[in-house]
């Protein structure tokens, strides 16, 4: 069949023709963007990693799975993939993404997953059987510290400017076993609010709460930094307290295997933590921060969009009030697994009821169930050959008050 | 004479009687069964009570009917409130869905252009599941409330105006052919010819729309909303609480089929042609 409307030769010359010139046009700029793209998914393009520690040779086991929710607390464990510092210590990870604590949780339990990021209180409450599901665990290292805030909607910019103001709002959580859950508890407190009573606690997949924010569905926040710096480019929060200003380098997420996996695979477990102790560390220079922004933007690790994820990692962004900060220690990652940590949790765990019933009373019942899941005894192997801190701290400053972990129970009764 | 059908009447009962004892035996034995099974494949893990066991499961809901009626706003109710909260939002959506379905349905039964014109738009978001309505209606009602309603309303609507449709296409010819013999008026044509005869089919509809309907509410509420029976599972899973979902499981189940039996119910009121 012949077509009804054939080309004439005019039409088809200037075709050709346009064809021609928008190649001409456009060359330099497809080239550029498929060197872009080459350079984007090939990670060895930053030959400028070299592993600080020796590589093991009698590795028992090279090939693992290792669980993370795609948020940057992950960053470590996460360029350390992105810039394949796990193959630089032998090992052949493949990162397995969950959206939600509580499937990472029972994935754990079930035995799917023997490594895996983990909210900080979280392998206390799975070694000791706050909840359902008990696996005996070891907590190396802390994935991140400070690096969360809590972000509010724009349209109650006039109402809310401390912790009294959250009356009878809606704020949203991402999990009961989480710092966000506890600090921001204990925040209110300190502004004369009852959470429980006061305030209307939701838990709800951080992944929606952006719209939750943008629809009115919810007032508040408290949550991962890329969440909060997601709610100001999109013109629908502002950041009202950075977790920082709450507890200068509190703990956030974690790094945990489990019990059985490191006691058969002992020179694996070592690789791993020279790996992501050498990956956190690598990042916690703030020289580093930007190029590890766009590496881990890629859809394929935390897939954020990158101005977001540069300004949660450099620390210079804006607040949604229009005001710009330049905070450097935005985010920090420094893998110590501190007592005073475990023992704060632990306490606060308690105070809202979240130990099932369990009670921890003096001071060494507390330290011993700290360390029974804290292994600080291989994180101070692997951190000391690599430089970074492993010293023990007095105490703690929580929310303005001194937080000392021989005495626990006197910290809340000071806010 | 009398005599005989008393007779056949006691046997009937004594047959019926015995039907229900076999039945019941039946019953026990199967649910022994299922709780025997459930005990042995759970007692395998040593896993904390990752997997819950039916006396721990038993222990909570005992746990769960003691606090049922709990009421301390905004974040504790027991569960008496939420299946409560989720009742009223199934009543609100399918009602919504059965006041919009039915009339339509008539005239599309009965005026054949309308319904090829509207058939294929049917048949396209009919297939759709209503949970995918769900970002739809937040985006667009900019309410958790609003949007956990319309979701029940998408889940009911398309089920009852195709059965309704459906009803009126079994009217019996008969009855029309009546009724324009008599020179019927339309009003009298449609509320005394067609809406009786149609009963059938409508009230099917309704039944199914509602069972769909309380499948849907539960998993839209794991999205939306502070209370409902879909935010108790969510945020017993959130905790942890594996034993609660079992609970809920439970007494979803349950309320679903008084449900259903007491629309079906409904069947019983319909006039017989």
């Amino acid at each position: 069949m012949k077509s009804p409307r054939q080309p004439t030769g005019h039409q088809r010359f200037s075709r050709r023709k346009l064809l021609t010139l928008g190649s001409g046009a456009s060359a330099a700029a497809l080239l550029a963007a498929c060197s872009a793209q080459q350079s984007a998914t090939t990670p060895a393009a930053y030959p400028d990693f070299q592993p600080t520690l020796e590589s093991l040779n009698n590795l028992e086991l090279r090939d693992i799975t290792v669980g993370f929710v795609p948020i940057t607390c992950a960053s470590p464990i996460v360029n350390a993939a992105a810039m394949n510092i796990f193959q630089l210590y032998g090992l052949n990870v493949s990162l397995r993404r969950y959206t939600g604590w509580a499937e990472l949780w029972t994935a754990f339990v079930a035995g799917e997953l023997d490594a895996s990021l983990f909210l900080s209180p979280m392998p206390m409450a799975i070694h000791h059987g706050f909840a359902s599901g008990q696996r005996n665990i070891r907590q190396p290292f802390i994935t991140n510290t400070n690096g969360n805030g809590i972000t509010v909607a724009k349209r109650l910019a006039h109402k809310v400017h401390g912790p009294q103001d959250f009356a009878g709002l809606r704020l949203g959580l991402p999990f009961d076993y989480s710092m966000h859950n506890l600090l921001a508890r204990d925040y209110l407190l300190t502004g004369g609010l009852d959470p429980q009573q006061d305030v209307d606690l939701r838990i709800m997949r951080p992944a929606d709460m952006v719209t939750a924010l943008a629809v009115g569905e919810l007032d508040a926040f408290c949550l991962p930094d890329q969440f909060n710096q997601r709610a100001v480019a999109e013109g629908v929060g502002f950041i009202h307290v950075l977790t920082k200003d709450l507890w200068h380098e509190h703990p956030c997420c974690s790094f945990a295997v489990a019990e059985d996996f490191a006691a058969a695979y002992p020179n694996t477990y070592t690789a791993l933590l020279r790996a992501i102790g050498d990956s956190a560390l690598y990042i916690d220079d703030p020289n580093h921060r930007a190029q590890t922004a766009s590496l881990m933007a890629q859809s394929a690790f935390l897939g954020l969009p990158e101005p977001v994820l540069t300004a949660v990692l450099t620390g210079n962004f804006a607040d949604g009030t229009g005001k710009q900060h330049s905070i450097p220690d935005r985010i920090g990652f420094q893998p110590y697994p501190h007592e005073s940590y475990g023992v704060w949790m632990l306490d606060a765990l308690q105070r809202w009821d979240l130990t099932g019933g369990q009670q921890f009373t003096t001071a060494s019942e507390y330290s011993t169930a700290v360390s029974d899941v804290f292994d600080a005894d291989s994180a101070t192997a692997v951190l000391n050959a690599l430089g970074a801190t492993t010293t023990e701290r007095a105490s703690e400053t929580v929310l303005g008050a001194t937080f000392d972990p021989t005495n626990p129970a006197a910290w809340s009764q000071q806010l | 004479m009398t005599t005989s059908s008393q007779m056949r009447h006691r046997r009937g009962t004594r047959d019926r009687q015995a039907h229900r004892l076999k039945a019941f035996i039946g019953f026990v034995v199967c649910f022994a069964a299922i709780i025997g099974i459930w005990q042995l494949v759970t007692t395998g893990y040593d896993d904390g009570g990752l997997a819950p066991t039916p006396a721990a499961s038993w222990q909570r809901l005992i746990e769960v009917l003691s606090t049922a009626l709990v009421y301390n706003p905004p974040n504790d109710f027991g569960i008496v409130f939420h299946l409560l909260a989720s009742l009223q939002r199934l009543a609100v959506g399918f009602v919504l869905a059965a006041v919009a379905a039915i009339p339509l349905g008539l005239v599309l039964g009965t005026n054949r252009v309308l319904h090829d014109a509207l058939d294929p738009i049917i048949q396209v978001l009919r297939p759709v599941s209503p949970l995918a309505w769900l970002p739809v209606g937040l985006a667009l009602l900019r309410d958790s409330e609003a949007t956990a309603i319309f979701v029940i309303f998408m889940a009911s609507l398309w089920i009852i105006l195709i059965n309704t449709i459906d009803g009126v296409y079994r009217v019996n010819p008969l009855y029309l052919d009546l009724a324009k013999t008599l020179e019927a008026t339309w009003a009298n044509r449609t509320f005394k010819v067609i809406l009786p005869a149609t009963l059938p089919g409508i009230v099917t509809g309704l039944r199914t729309a509602l069972s769909t309907a309380w499948l849907v509410i539960v998993a839209a509420e794991m999205i939306v909303g502070n209370r409902g029976m879909g935010t108790f599972v969510w945020n017993e899973w959130n905790a942890m609480n594996i034993n609660s979902i079992i609970v809920a499981i439970v007494i979803i189940g349950v309320v679903g089929l008084v449900l259903d039996r007491s629309i079906a119910l409904l069947h019983r009121l319909i006039p017989t042609t």
